[in-house]
């Protein structure tokens, strides 16, 4: 038997829950597999998003915390 | 505690996996499973800092990606949505092994990512580094150093690369 032929008898097999189920497993395991990369933003989160780039000093501070650390890996 | 060596791209002939656990199974998950897989179909790119003997105590995934409005069209012509959509490189995954957590490696790989989306952004435009926190533990961390959140689900947190250039950058 192929994969394909028993992937749709165990398909046939399946109840609704259960197939409701595999659905589920399938999708969590996709994002596993590829995350996710398109953000989509409401009107408020994207005027943000934009205020934030515009306003690239307000990050420095913690930027430079992070710069400024003694370094562990590679030492 | 041996020494770590600097990050480099995820090589599974010379890098150990199995064992990785870092207190979140899908971070292990990801590394143990797909991150090969990510790599070959060239989706994502995995970075690990290892021991000398190979185990892996750390590591962060990069995947290129954009921000986009929801109600942008291709004929939008008048408010913020004409902005979008907005090149960012997302940081997918950031992971420490258990055993080695609390010496600063999460920092560590988090200055190296950003490293490498800077050298990244010279080549592709890339307007922002953003972080899915899987966690308020994560996110908090994130925020520690810099990072504002830009939507609550997934928290997303997000820097500009002109800050991130302005810091970096030689």
């Amino acid at each position: 038997m192929t994969t394909k032929e028993r992937l749709h008898k165990l398909v046939d097999e399946l109840s609704d829950v259960e197939a409701e189920e595999a659905l589920h497993v399938i999708a969590s395991r996709r994002e596993h597999a590829e995350p996710p990369s398109s953000i989509v933003l409401d009107e408020f989160h994207a005027q943000r998003f934009l205020e934030a780039l515009d306003s690239p000093e307000a990050f420095e501070p913690g930027l430079r915390r992070l710069a400024d650390r003694p370094r562990v890996i590679g030492g | 505690m041996s020494a770590l060596h600097a990050t480099e791209p995820l090589d599974r002939r010379r890098h150990q996996t199995a064992g990785f656990t870092c207190g979140r199974p899908p971070l292990d998950a990801w590394l143990q499973r797909y991150a090969g897989q990510g790599q070959r179909r060239d989706t994502a790119r995995t970075f690990v800092t290892a021991r000398p003997d190979g185990t892996v105590a750390g590591y962060y995934t990069l995947v290129a990606g954009q921000v986009e409005h929801q109600d942008a069209t291709p004929d939008v012509s008048a408010g913020a949505a004409q902005r979008f959509p907005i090149p960012i490189c997302l940081i997918a995954r950031l992971a420490v092994a258990e055993t080695e957590q609390g010496r600063g490696i999460g920092a560590d790989l988090l200055l190296d990512a950003l490293r490498r989306i800077l050298a990244a952004s010279q080549l592709v435009g890339i307007r922002a580094a953003v972080v899915h926190a899987i966690d308020d533990d994560a996110a908090r961390f994130y925020a520690r150093f810099g990072f504002a959140p830009l939507a609550e689900a997934p928290r997303t947190l997000m820097v500009p690369l002109h800050a991130v250039r302005t810091v970096l950058a030689p």
